[in-house]
């Protein structure tokens, strides 16, 4: 420790355990040149349980027909990669991240078969279209350790699953956590995925396309969830089919109570799309809403909730833990009044039951972006602040105009005023 | 343990059960006392096991490897991750900024960001360790070997051997 003496080697003091530790946040040839630093860190990279392949591709082209141009740069690495979980002294690998910018198959060595994150991010620039079409086809039960994996964070990927009768029935026992970020599949595989991992916890679903192969007629348009451990559910935007089936509409279902689930946010741009599908789509949306009940926190991006009919049997949703709720109104129609009075009514949210707000109802975020001053926020305001009887906060934001002041003035003597007239 | 501080032990633990909020002392090496909350002391796996075990939670835990400085600011990083809640979008944007802001200040002071992660590696804060190593790995991402070991101050102890060795792997690069 010579060189610590000297106040020379910063990293001295520091454990191997540390230093492999940090190894693994460096991408795999970062990680590669570490071992060129001194005797002490030539063997610690291959001790680094994750392996970053972060490669940024140009030139990828994006239709089904064509072919990746092939890469040198990309072949080298990839060459290397093998090599390296060949060479000797490998710890396995749990965590693998990165792109390989091709095609082809990851083909997992004997150092990869514990992986437990993988973690698969494709970087086309910005162009959109490869949201519509595969970028990386990736053979879930070829590539992936099914029995250790534990994370998949997947981005601008095609999935897809071998026929049914290779797949296992849980193939994948320690799946807990599922991000897909732009990533295309048929819809059955992607419900087959997730019905594969019953200790999912974590589901995370943004931009996502449905393809459609005509010789799949198994494909009826309704995406079934099935994850009963789930504790956090997010749906971000754009689920859409491509290649059309019956427009866009994407059947939700959740077909498992999932009674652990604490956290929802649905983004749903989706059910502004199709104004002539208004009733099937509205009693999927309440079905489908009520069978994420047991959430404890709630948000909700529908713009066209106001518009969305209630169902006729008056069942109320009641959301019996919901603990938070954040609710997200789109303002960019210009007509606020029109929709104003839509949801003014709040047909979901007064439709989930006045028990609710009244016995566990805790925390209201109410953001307005408001084009012309009216004294919505306020009514909405006073709704929460004379129904809520265990509300703690209850937050308007309304950007420029300055209706909080005006409101929290008065959240005060509302509730007052409500619980007086609750005694009499 | 005599059976006077056993029922009070008990006694404690009834009132944590419907509180939830014991207090918890740490003593760093130079002796000085940190009290803190369960809920920020457990973000520590190495003081939850010890609690857990019923170790000697009334005298409070001493940290001989750990100095005032660094404990303090351990401290400062538990207590908002153990205290806050993180339910929200919003709570957990306010966390995340917390993060950023706590590791860009730890990052100007070299010596003290090693402190703290040693701590957080013995300590077992997971959270606190990942942030530190992470922020360590981006000072050396992109550098040559030659820029690394100077940046740290690393001695060049390879052997003629050792460097053919690497090169040999090297051609493959």
């Amino acid at each position: 420790m010579a060189a610590a003496a000297e106040g020379g080697d910063l990293f001295s003091g520091l454990p191997d355990e540390v230093l492999v530790k940090i190894i693994s946040f460096l991408s795999f040839t970062d990680a590669a040149r570490t071992a060129a630093l001194s005797r002490r860190w030539q063997p610690l990279w291959l001790c680094s349980p994750a392996l970053n392949l972060n490669l940024v591709c140009s030139g990828i082209s994006y239709g089904h027909r064509q072919r990746v141009p092939s890469c040198p740069l990309d072949e080298m690495l990839y060459h290397d990669v093998t090599a390296s979980l060949r060479a000797p002294g490998r710890h396995p690998v749990t965590k693998l991240s990165g792109g390989p910018g091709r095609r082809r198959p990851i083909q997992p060595p004997r150092a990869m078969r514990r992986t437990e994150e993988l973690r698969v991010q494709i970087d086309c620039g910005n162009d959109d279209r490869s949201s519509l079409t595969y970028v990386y086809r990736l053979r879930l039960i070829s590539s992936i350790p099914g029995d250790t994996i534990r994370i998949l964070e997947l981005a601008r990927c095609r999935i897809e699953l071998p026929p049914p009768d290779h797949a296992a029935p849980f193939p994948f026992p320690r799946l807990a956590v599922l991000r897909l970020e732009r990533c295309s599949s048929p819809m059955r595989d992607l419900a087959t995925l997730i019905s594969a991992a019953p200790n999912l916890a974590t589901l995370h679903i943004a931009r996502h396309s449905f393809c459609w192969y005509p010789e799949r007629d198994c494909d009826d348009g309704r995406f079934v969830l099935h994850c009963p451990s789930l504790t956090s559910l997010t749906l971000d935007n754009d689920i859409t089919c491509i290649e059309g089936i019956r427009g866009t509409l994407v059947d939700l279902a959740m077909k498992s109570k999932a009674t652990d689930l604490t956290h929802v946010y649905l983004n749903l741009q989706i059910w502004y799309y199709s104004p002539g599908e208004s009733d099937a789509t509205a009693s999927t949306f309440w079905k489908f809403l009520g069978s994420l009940r047991n959430t404890k926190s709630l948000k909700l991006n529908v713009p066209a909730m106001g518009s969305i009919p209630l169902l006729d049997n008056g069942d109320n949703i009641v959301f019996e833990n919901l603990k938070h709720l954040e609710v997200e109104c789109d303002t960019e129609t210009d007509d606020w009044h029109h929709s104003k009075k839509e949801v003014a009514d709040l047909p979901g949210l007064t439709g989930c039951g006045f028990d609710c707000l009244q016995n566990h109802l805790k925390r209201v975020v109410l953001q307005f972006q408001m084009e012309d001053v009216n004294c919505f926020g306020v009514r909405l305001a006073k709704f929460f602040a004379e129904t809520c009887k265990v509300l703690d906060v209850l937050q308007v934001d309304d950007g420029a105009h300055n209706f909080r002041r005006h409101i929290n003035n008065n959240v005060g003597k509302w509730r007052t005023n409500a619980s007086e007239k609750q005694k009499r | 343990m005599a059976t006077g501080s056993g029922a009070a032990a008990a006694a404690a633990d009834a009132e944590e059960k419907e509180s939830g909020s014991r207090m918890i002392t740490l003593t760093s090496n130079e002796g000085k006392a940190f009290v803190v909350t369960e809920a920020s002391a457990r973000q520590s796996a190495t003081i939850r096991s010890m609690v857990d075990d019923g170790g000697c939670v009334d005298k409070g835990f001493p940290l001989p490897n750990v100095d005032s400085k660094t404990l303090a600011r351990v401290i400062q990083y538990c207590d908002e991750h153990g205290n806050k809640e993180a339910h929200t979008v919003d709570e957990r944007a306010a966390l995340a900024k917390f993060d950023k802001d706590f590791i860009a200040e730890l990052d100007a002071d070299k010596a003290f960001l090693y402190d703290v992660t040693m701590a957080a590696n013995y300590l077992h804060i997971q959270g606190l360790f990942a942030l530190t190593t992470q922020c360590i790995a981006d000072t050396i991402k992109g550098k040559t070997p030659e820029e690394i070991r100077t940046a740290f101050g690393i001695e060049y102890d390879l052997t003629a051997q050792d460097e053919e060795e690497i090169k040999e792997e090297d051609t493959h690069a």
